[in-house]
């Protein structure tokens, strides 16, 4: 295979916890802000209650979003917010994509 | 998803950027700042261009030499904590209310004070400030023989933020606000404003400080829009159904 040719090997090296649909527009919206509720959150990625709840755990136990439970008000809210490391691994994300779309 | 993944994710970044300006509630704090800022500017150019204005230290006699220097000086330089503390505490305020009584309709979303803004809406920002001042300038030497410059900084400014911000957040009602206030301020300023007589001092409101203008008109016409705005915004947001009715 000649240098110029694309190497699989990136496409397989891209980070998985943020290539998913669902958790990648998580990120992008938590990236736009300080931090959000669960409704906020669900208005803007039109995922399912279940889906959504799912991802930000998964995203949570990566270290890239923080989960706090609290109130707004008398009423419970759980805020989401977007750690150093899940802003880092969106940008570096975003950058890989972008380097294998223009090689392929 | 689609295939430019980079742009996908800008859009959904910047409609959470967005949602700050979406409900209207900042368009009333930027009115409220507009007022305050038209009667700082009343007496700024009015203490700056005219020898007979005293007002409001009337206890200066025009016989002392450089009467107002201290004066002018103090008033000038409160404007920066003044526009520190009025940005905060609008801030926290808004927050608040966003919080508190918007939450169940749009989500609660907190955006850190400073607002990054791209690059390029500050490049179409700078471009579109210094392209209505040249314009709006050349306008007033042309119909009016005089330019008024400190209103139109103002209107330059005010028009541009409103179209930068609008083109780059599809804000519509900015976009569309924007080129309202830069046309309604422009004419105010080219068909009724006329300069003041220097020793005598204005007659009038729209009898303005030859080379500066009065500033207050611009910011109380783009007050009345952001006014307008802000309505539009929260009508908007208030039609939705709350989340628990959905």
């Amino acid at each position: 295979m000649s240098s110029s040719d694309p190497d699989f090997s990136d496409l397989a090296a891209i980070n998985r916890m943020v290539h998913e649909p669902a958790r990648l527009a998580i990120l992008a919206v938590l990236a736009g802000c300080e931090s959000c509720d669960f409704q906020f959150l669900l208005n803007m990625t039109q995922l399912s209650k279940g889906n959504l709840s799912a991802q930000t755990i998964k995203l949570s136990e990566t270290g890239y979003i923080e989960i706090e439970k609290g109130f707004n008000g008398r009423m419970p809210s759980t805020r989401y917010r977007i750690t150093p490391a899940g802003r880092q691994a969106l940008a570096q994300y975003s950058q890989h994509l972008k380097l294998i779309l223009n090689r392929f | 998803m689609s295939t430019d993944t980079s742009l996908s994710l800008n859009t959904l970044t910047k409609r959470t950027v967005r949602a700050w300006w979406a409900d209207g509630l900042w368009d009333f704090a930027v009115a409220g700042f507009n007022v305050l800022l038209a009667g700082w500017f009343y007496i700024w150019v009015r203490v700056r261009a005219f020898p007979s204005w005293t007002w409001p230290w009337p206890f200066i006699t025009n016989e002392t030499v450089n009467p107002m220097q201290v004066q002018f000086l103090l008033w000038t330089i409160g404007l920066i904590p003044f526009t520190a503390v009025y940005a905060y505490g609008a801030y926290r305020l808004v927050t608040l209310l966003k919080s508190r009584w918007l939450a169940s309709r749009q989500g609660d979303v907190r955006h850190p004070f400073w607002l990054k803004v791209e690059p390029r809406t500050l490049v179409v920002y700078l471009l579109a400030c210094l392209g209505l001042f040249v314009t709006i300038t050349w306008l007033a030497l042309t119909v009016t023989g005089g330019a008024h410059f400190a209103s139109t900084i103002i209107i330059s400014a005010y028009g541009a933020v409103l179209l930068a911000l609008g083109s780059a957040y599809s804000l519509a009602r900015y976009i569309w606000s924007g080129a309202l206030g830069i046309l309604a301020c422009t004419l105010t300023e080219l068909f009724l404003t006329s300069s003041a007589d220097f020793m005598r001092g204005p007659t009038g409101f729209f009898n303005v400080a030859p080379d500066f203008g009065n500033p207050a008109i611009p910011l109380l016409i783009f007050a009345a829009i952001f006014l307008v705005t802000g309505l539009v915004g929260l009508v908007q947001v208030l039609r939705k159904a709350p989340y628990e009715q959905q």
